[in-house]
């Protein structure tokens, strides 16, 4: 983690409250920084920000750090962190309420951009290629099937696609 | 036993066989899977990205299944946990509930969360009951050596998952070694795959797998066998790719728990998708041979 000066007229203190109030970052203010969800990350050795660093930026108010941190992008939601947490935060979830006000604040990472935008088109995180259908059909398994112009519009509804336009791709 | 049956995506993208073995051996065990039509992404990949997208679309395949009276059987450990934690959403927040149900109304469906989500391995180990699956196996893998890998979402957050003890689980376990085989002990099991992390840092992802088949190889696995698709992908799939990015032979073959159990039923190789494995599985089918020779000498 880089040293740089933190000044406290820089800092939100509400911004703790704002993760809290979100359906999966309401355990984020029980965290007393013992750090063993750090001791059982499986990249804790190559995090620059480590998990419960990540979580006391939370609880200072280091709002613009905490959406910025790629730690946040590099999460493999293995929630080994939260299994382990003897407060009970649910520090994955946490993750994801960081990423999605990231998501919207900073843009969507371009890996994450590309499978949204695979959802949209196709109503799956992965495309099924004419190649792997083939080998369905070889292999006797029925073909698959997806409503995927019923997943466009709700999609639509939830402006999903103006998300990744707007902000698609703008970060790593 | 009727279930309705539901894909997800990493399965018919990559790891078909995976889909094949799991037919043919609930068709030998009278399980009947209907697959459920009109599904599409459970929404994984996209609670980072927006919560409300991947419940929305989480809720659509639950609505869905609703329709059916059926339970839900999914095959993919992260499918599993999603649906399972979008019901738990979903009833501890009926505001949410409202607001999704309200989106699924023009597409006449509706939540009503009375859908019961259990994976492949749930339905092997409770509903079929284990017992009664050793009494379908026929051939021994004595002496086989397996490291069992269960794959995050199944075990964790076990709050939700309630899938079984998340520091020592027991039931892959068990059905492993209903066909005999020695489940092993090697330190780095209830670790992630890595699989998540690839779309945002494929270095750091492969990283994970390769640390565990390392770890596999060094405990004397002979084979791996994996409850999740995408543990599949990361160390069968992947694993000529991992190997060359680090210079490291593994050799490791990487079974789906159906293929393994299928083989002990005598279901034959090419019907179990055995072929379709990117690593050879040839040196646990010689085992069984050797064994076989064994017996008759």
């Amino acid at each position: 983690m880089t040293k740089e000066t933190v000044r406290a007229s820089e800092l939100d203190p509400d911004f703790k409250f704002e993760v809290a109030k979100t359906y999966e970052g309401k355990t984020v203010l029980w965290c007393v920084q013992c750090g063993m969800c750090t001791s059982n990350c499986p990249y804790s050795d190559v995090l620059d920000v480590k998990p419960h660093q990540v979580i006391k930026m939370v609880l200072l108010g280091m709002r613009e750090q905490a959406i910025s941190c790629k730690s946040i992008w590099l999460c493999s939601t293995c929630f080994m962190c939260a299994e382990r947490c003897p407060q009970g935060v649910e520090l994955g979830r946490v993750m994801f309420a960081l990423k999605n006000i990231a998501a919207r604040e900073k843009g969507v990472p371009e890996g994450f951009r590309l499978v949204g935008q695979q959802v949209i088109q196709t109503g799956r995180a992965m495309e099924i290629t004419a190649s792997r259908e083939k080998e369905r059909e070889r292999l006797e398994l029925p073909k698959t099937q997806t409503d995927s112009e019923d997943i466009k519009s709700l999609l639509k509804k939830l402006k999903f696609d103006k998300l990744l336009k707007d902000k698609g791709g703008q970060q790593e | 036993m009727k279930y309705s049956y539901f894909l997800g995506c990493q399965v018919p993208a990559r790891v078909n066989y995976c889909d094949l073995a799991t037919r043919r051996v609930t068709e030998a065990l009278g399980i009947e899977l209907i697959d459920l039509q009109g599904a599409g992404c459970c929404g994984c990949y996209l609670r980072s990205v927006d919560f409300r997208v991947a419940i929305t679309l989480a809720s659509r395949i639950l609505a869905l299944s609703d329709k059916t009276g059926l339970d839900l059987v999914v095959l993919c450990n992260s499918c599993y946990s999603t649906l399972v934690e979008t019901n738990e959403f979903l009833r501890e927040n009926p505001e949410l509930r409202t607001e999704i149900n309200e989106l699924l109304a023009p597409q006449d469906l509706e939540y009503k969360g009375k859908t019961k989500v259990k994976d492949i391995i749930q339905v092997f180990y409770h509903d079929y009951g284990l017992h009664k699956i050793s009494s379908k196996v026929t051939k021994s893998f004595e002496g086989l050596k397996v490291a069992v890998q269960y794959g995050c979402h199944l075990l964790r957050p076990s709050k939700s998952t309630k899938f079984d003890n998340p520091e020592a689980p027991r039931i892959l376990d068990d059905l492993v070694e209903v066909t005999k085989a020695k489940s092993i002990y090697w330190p780095l099991k209830l670790w992630c795959c890595g699989f998540p992390t690839l779309p945002t840092n494929r270095e750091m992802g492969t990283s994970l797998a390769r640390n565990k088949l390392r770890d596999a190889k060094d405990a004397g696995a002979d084979c791996m066998v994996t409850t999740c698709p995408s543990c599949q992908i990361s160390f069968d799939v992947l694993q000529p790719s991992t190997a060359k990015h680090y210079g490291e032979e593994y050799n490791l073959p990487v079974l789906y728990y159906p293929q393994l159990l299928g083989l002990a039923m005598n279901i034959s190789f090419k019907e179990l998708g055995l072929h379709l494995n990117r690593v050879s599985t040839e040196p646990i089918l010689r085992f069984i041979e050797e064994k076989r020779i064994e017996a008759t000498v």
